[in-house]
């Protein structure tokens, strides 16, 4: 489902990184541990198809979206992949539900307000679908963004460092969320941390390790 | 969630950012619309009452004055003229002159002034009667449609004149006889529609009542006073003769068509000016003539204005890129999304186009809202009535600038969206 081969990158500064192969199986929960410095976000990047790596290929849903360029690569990002990041983003102009809708379009698919009206409900924040996200505490905007990541029904669900800014019973919370909605919705779930908490919490594990060319 | 709405919602989410634009583009486009309209309706105005005169012929005195008081009725008469002085050109038969109408100015009712003239007057508005009949004999008279409007007057109705040509009850005619409305005509959207006719003798006579209180500097106006004027009244001829025998009173000047425009009637111009004490001027030219030295001031306000715009066109661009700043992390969640970077720069280029539209409805309505309000002012002091219902070509050509200014204030913001580096900015965060 989400399988990676020899994938390099270089920096535009000049610095290089070269990624061990990964292989997640679908539906498979996966934590990918680094220290800081170690390109732990740039890898999530790459996966997400942000950034394009200097050779080797990522496969996702059987497709190798190093080939992908342009629009199609941002379509293809909007169907396929979920991604939730440290800091949680909104189009600030608008509320949450339209945040939601304008995932549904930016993906190419059509609004569906019963399927954001649900998500939010299993999200447990149904009752701020209309307020703009700087009303949500931050424990509401992670979920919003979350449901942001997976109203799609995304393959792969890409989480960069959900739960840095959290304590430990709101991490806990967080990634229970997350595994619970990702195996609900049978995705690929990976989330790139250096949070050490999260050690037990995950069967498969990639310790991200620095390798210099 | 269309394009349309999401950068509606950009918009209004800021407010305080785009008010500056908007109010300085609504500012701008009100002001040319304003021009526009001003310009187009006065042009209309004194070309439509130009009517086909040649020549006003006068009293000595400024040109443009002449022709603004006989042919506008804006400005005050030169003097009054001589009818045996006039003679040779009212007189039929003259080789040049096709048409010659006289007219005596100097009373008013209630702001609309009194032209004594001949029933033909009309006829060079192609004014229509729309009920009763023109007038047929002195004291009688016809309205024009904006009279009848204003002042409610019906067929039938009688008045009492006053002096001058701005409403004063002190000065106020105390004449036996009234005017009697015989004719009201139809709307020509010419001067005549603010004008009351009648004969030149109805003119003389209002006057010949007074004359002999004004001599003797008795401004009582006791009933024995008037009873005195009433029975000298009828000691004053009757003017049932054409004009021309009457050599000793005075009319204002006299319109004239001629039937052909060549060197004859240059010099015939030429020769009532430098050999006569009577003056004559061409409407055509002092028209122009006033109007270019109007045009500078026109041209330096419609140059202002589109300066206006030209920096609310900058205030669009500098508000558009700063609010960039703040939401790039917004457009680098587009994309993640799924958006693409050819739509990012189409919704910034909608955000810019946006406010151009919102500015360019609120001028409009700003310029046709004036216009209405300054009608009514205009109406009083140059009995010229203008429309704000009234849309020109021009107007839908300043649209499409104003579309290309809000495309270009909005085009380096929308490429800075375009080149949005998503994993850089997201990683910045």
């Amino acid at each position: 489902m989400l399988r990676t081969e020899n994938l390099h990158y270089s920096y535009p500064k000049g610095s290089a990184l070269s990624f061990a192969d990964i292989n997640c199986a679908q539906g498979e929960h996966w934590l990918l541990l680094g220290a800081s410095g170690s390109g732990k976000t740039t890898l999530l990047h790459l996966l997400a198809g942000l950034r394009k790596p200097g050779s080797g290929s990522i496969h996702i849903h059987n497709l190798d979206i190093t080939q992908l360029t342009g629009a199609a690569l941002d379509h293809f990002r909007g169907q396929h992949i979920g991604i939730i990041f440290q800091q949680s983003h909104f189009v600030q102009a608008l509320s949450v539900r339209e945040n939601l809708i304008l995932a549904q379009r930016f993906a190419g698919l059509v609004k569906d307000e019963k399927k954001i009206l649900a998500r939010l409900h299993r999200l447990g924040i149904a009752d701020k679908a209309d307020k703009k996200p700087f009303q949500l505490s931050v424990g509401e905007q992670q979920r919003a963004s979350i449901c942001r990541a997976l109203i799609n029904g995304p393959d792969v669900i890409l989480a960069d460092e959900p739960t840095s800014a959290l304590d430990d019973g709101n991490c806990t919370a967080v990634i229970n969320l997350l595994k619970e909605q990702a195996t609900q919705d049978g995705a690929t779930l990976l989330i790139v941390t250096h949070d050490g908490r999260l050690k037990t919490n995950f069967d498969h594990q990639i310790k991200l390790n620095k390798l210099p060319i | 969630m269309n394009a349309i709405k999401l950068s509606w919602k950009n918009l209004v989410n800021r407010p305080l950012g785009m008010l500056l634009s908007i109010v300085l583009f609504a500012l701008g486009v009100g002001l040319i619309s304003l021009l526009l309209l001003l310009n187009q309706q006065l042009d209309q105005k004194f070309e439509k009452n130009l009517a086909g005169i040649d020549l006003v012929i006068g009293a000595k005195g400024s040109p443009l004055q002449l022709i603004l008081c006989n042919m506008y009725h804006v400005d005050a008469p030169t003097g009054n003229i001589d009818i045996k002085d006039a003679k040779p050109f009212l007189r039929p038969g003259h080789p040049l002159i096709e048409v010659a109408i006289p007219l005596s100015l100097g009373d008013n009712y209630r702001n609309f002034r009194i032209v004594g003239t001949e029933p033909d007057f009309v006829d060079l508005y192609d004014a229509k009667i729309e009920t009763g009949a023109l007038f047929d004999s002195h004291f009688q008279v016809t309205i024009g449609a904006n009279v009848a409007a204003t002042l409610g007057l019906k067929i039938g109705d009688t008045f009492f004149s006053a002096h001058g040509f701005d409403h004063n009850e002190d000065f106020e005619h105390e004449t036996e006889q009234p005017f009697e409305v015989v004719g009201i005509l139809a709307p020509s959207g010419a001067v005549v529609d603010q004008l009351i006719l009648t004969t030149p003798p109805t003119i003389w006579m209002v006057h010949e009542h007074e004359s002999p209180e004004a001599d003797s500097g008795d401004h009582q106006h006791d009933d024995e006073h008037v009873h005195d004027h009433d029975s000298r009244a009828h000691t004053h001829p009757a003017y049932d003769q054409p004009l021309l025998s009457y050599p000793d009173k005075q009319i204002t000047s006299i319109l004239i068509e001629f039937s052909a425009r060549n060197f004859r009637t240059l010099n015939m111009q030429r020769n009532i000016n430098e050999n006569t004490s009577l003056q004559a001027a061409t409407p055509v030219i002092e028209i122009n003539r006033l109007f270019s030295l109007m045009g500078v001031g026109l041209e330096t306000l419609k140059v202002l204005a589109w300066v206006i715009v030209i920096v609310s066109g900058l205030s669009i661009f500098i508000s558009l890129f700063n609010s960039l700043k703040e939401r790039k992390y917004e457009l680098a969640l587009m994309r993640v999304m799924g958006a693409s970077r050819l739509k990012l720069f189409g919704f910034i280029i909608l955000e810019g186009l946006l406010i151009a539209v919102i500015g360019y409805i609120l001028g409009i309505l700003l310029s046709h809202v004036s216009i209405s309000l300054l009608s009514g002012y205009m109406q009083e002091a140059y009995k010229y009535s203008i429309s704000g219902n009234v849309f020109l070509p021009e107007e839908a050509y300043l649209f499409l600038g104003c579309l290309v200014v809000g495309l270009v204030s909005a085009v380096i913001p929308a490429w800075q969206a375009f080149k949005t580096d998503i994993s850089e900015t997201l990683t910045m965060g």
